[in-house]
């Protein structure tokens, strides 16, 4: 016996005892009951009403939203903070938007359609809109603000994404992107907009892979490696980034807090991480809840 | 652009860590009554999916003593100050039978000191000793989530971290750091994860924090830790 299994079995074991011993008296059988439609026991994280639609192909369900609450993310949609909505439209659809962004000078819609519904495969798009106003953007230091307050950016994410679940316990994504950014003004070519690779035209490949430790947590590992990027601050010659510069590297974790409630954790690492908070490594947190 | 890279006190860090890390098992059978599928996606897959217990393990008061090793994670004003290192704290809070935690934090670290130098335009360039150190306190809210017979704890910690600084004979100003007060103080707030295993009264675990200031003269930190207390 493997001692992984011996563990498993020793908790198993640890918790029928501690079940057994908190367990109430038996109440005497009732015969004309019927049996009572019990409500559906909560899924998995990986059924349509839990799965992350974060890196993956996955959409919300028709009439479901989803609102979220978090801090210094990276990346499309939610970077810097989030204070998001969506809601699963109906047929694959979803549409979202985060409204913490506006604070800071950032506006981001989103809308993703979940195309290929398998047992094995999906497969899904999401289409993005950012623009982002320099002069409004406060939160940057003094410096870095001076260098995007005569700057506007356009960024138009588009995505295909396919998602593997192969066994209840492990998922494997890949995410193809394309994000056509354009740079209005006048400033540096190095800003915070283009180092944090928001507003830069860039085509990436995102490799994924989801560990579903329990039913209620699953650990998240994924990789951004891009494969061009160019800063369109020069239209006569525009700025080529090189790999090393641009790829970055997450691990999170991500449970089941309570019925429709989601926490998630997750560490970044990259220069676009360092452009955005000063520090290569840095946290991500995020709480979201679904109805 | 200067792009400062992890310094192998981070690493050091990670492998605390991850030496003593999550070792999950998982892929068990699932009971009876676990996710019926929902649609094709949720379908029956090679393997059921795993499970745990519904309730943690840690409802209650429970008192903690942390240990660990804490790195900076960026450079402030081109010094590589080092004011957590070696770390030994206090955390206690209450634990809701549905998850939810409510607790408080402190922690001392002894820091240590770091070689730098300073290369001003108009005058010689000079070598001098940085001596770091820090304590912090705050209050943070939780939740535990039961992974197996483990528990799962996120936190988001809210607290003041003061750092005490001495540049040896030279002056603050000199290195760009005259306008920091000694101790420095400062509002941090801290994500984190442990991973905890409950055994009758005594709790013992290991996780990471990372200390994020707000108060830019002071350096951010991923702290590696270990935990060991008891539920009251």
């Amino acid at each position: 016996m493997s001692a992984r299994r011996l563990a498993s079995l020793g908790c198993a074991l640890s918790t029928l005892w501690a079940a057994q011993a908190q367990a109430e008296p038996v109440a005497p059988a009732t015969p004309a009951a019927p049996p009572a439609a019990t409500p559906a026991p909560a899924g998995d994280l990986q059924s349509p009403e839990q799965a992350s639609t974060r890196n993956s192909a996955y959409t919300l369900p028709r009439g479901m939203w989803a609102f979220n609450v978090g801090g210094l993310g990276i990346g499309s949609g939610d970077a810097v903070a989030t204070l998001g909505a969506a809601y699963g439209i109906g047929a694959g659809l979803q549409a979202e938007v985060n409204v913490a962004h506006m604070s800071v000078g950032l506006f981001n819609i989103a809308t993703a359609w979940q195309f290929v519904d398998t047992r094995y495969f999906d497969l899904g798009a999401k289409v993005g809109f950012w623009y982002g106003h320099g002069a409004w953007y406060w939160i940057a230091e003094e410096y870095a603000k001076d260098l995007v307050a005569k700057l506007d950016v356009i960024s138009i994410p588009v995505e295909l994404v396919a998602s593997a679940p192969l066994t209840r316990w492990f998922q494997l994504d890949l995410t193809v992107v394309y994000a056509y950014g354009e740079i209005f003004g006048v400033g540096s070519e190095s800003n915070i907009f283009t180092d944090a690779q928001i507003g830069v035209r860039q085509f990436a490949l995102r490799p994924g892979a989801r560990l579903f430790v329990t039913n209620r947590t699953a650990l998240e590992l994924s990789t951004k490696l891009p494969v061009s990027t160019v800063i369109p601050f020069d239209k006569v010659d525009d700025v080529s980034v090189p790999f090393k510069h641009t790829w970055s590297f997450e691990a999170g974790l991500r449970s089941r807090l309570a019925p429709g409630l989601f926490g998630s954790l997750r560490l970044h690492y990259g220069s676009n991480v360092d452009a955005m908070y000063g520090a290569r490594l840095y946290p991500a947190f995020e709480l979201e809840y679904r109805l | 652009m200067p792009r400062p890279r992890p310094t192998r006190s981070l690493w050091l860090g990670f492998v605390f860590a991850g030496v003593f890390g999550i070792r999950t098992a998982h892929a068990e059978p699932a009971p009876a009554g676990t996710s019926p599928a929902v649609t094709a996606r949720a379908a029956p897959l090679p393997a059921a999916p795993p499970a745990e217990s519904s309730t943690p393990a840690l409802a209650g008061l429970t008192m903690l003593v942390t240990g660990g090793y804490g790195a900076s994670t960026h450079e402030v004003r081109g010094m590589g100050l080092a004011p957590y290192g070696a770390m030994f704290g206090l955390d206690a809070g209450f634990t809701f039978p549905f998850g939810l935690r409510l607790g408080a934090y402190g922690g001392f670290s002894l820091g240590r000191t770091t070689d730098e130098r300073r290369d001003p335009i108009v005058r010689r360039a000079f070598d001098f000793k940085a001596d770091t150190s820090s304590v912090n306190a705050g209050l943070a809210v939780g939740w535990d989530v039961p992974v197996y017979c483990l528990v799962l704890r996120y936190g988001l910690g809210l607290g003041v971290t003061s750092m005490k600084w001495d540049f040896g004979g030279v002056d603050a100003d000199d290195v760009r750091y005259g306008d920091a007060k000694n101790p420095n103080v400062g509002f941090h707030f801290v994500p984190s994860a442990e991973l905890l295993w409950p055994h009758g009264r005594f709790i013992g675990g290991v996780g990471f924090d990372y200390l994020v200031h707000v108060n830019g003269t002071i350096p951010s930190a991923f702290v590696g830790k270990a935990l060991v207390g008891v539920k009251l």
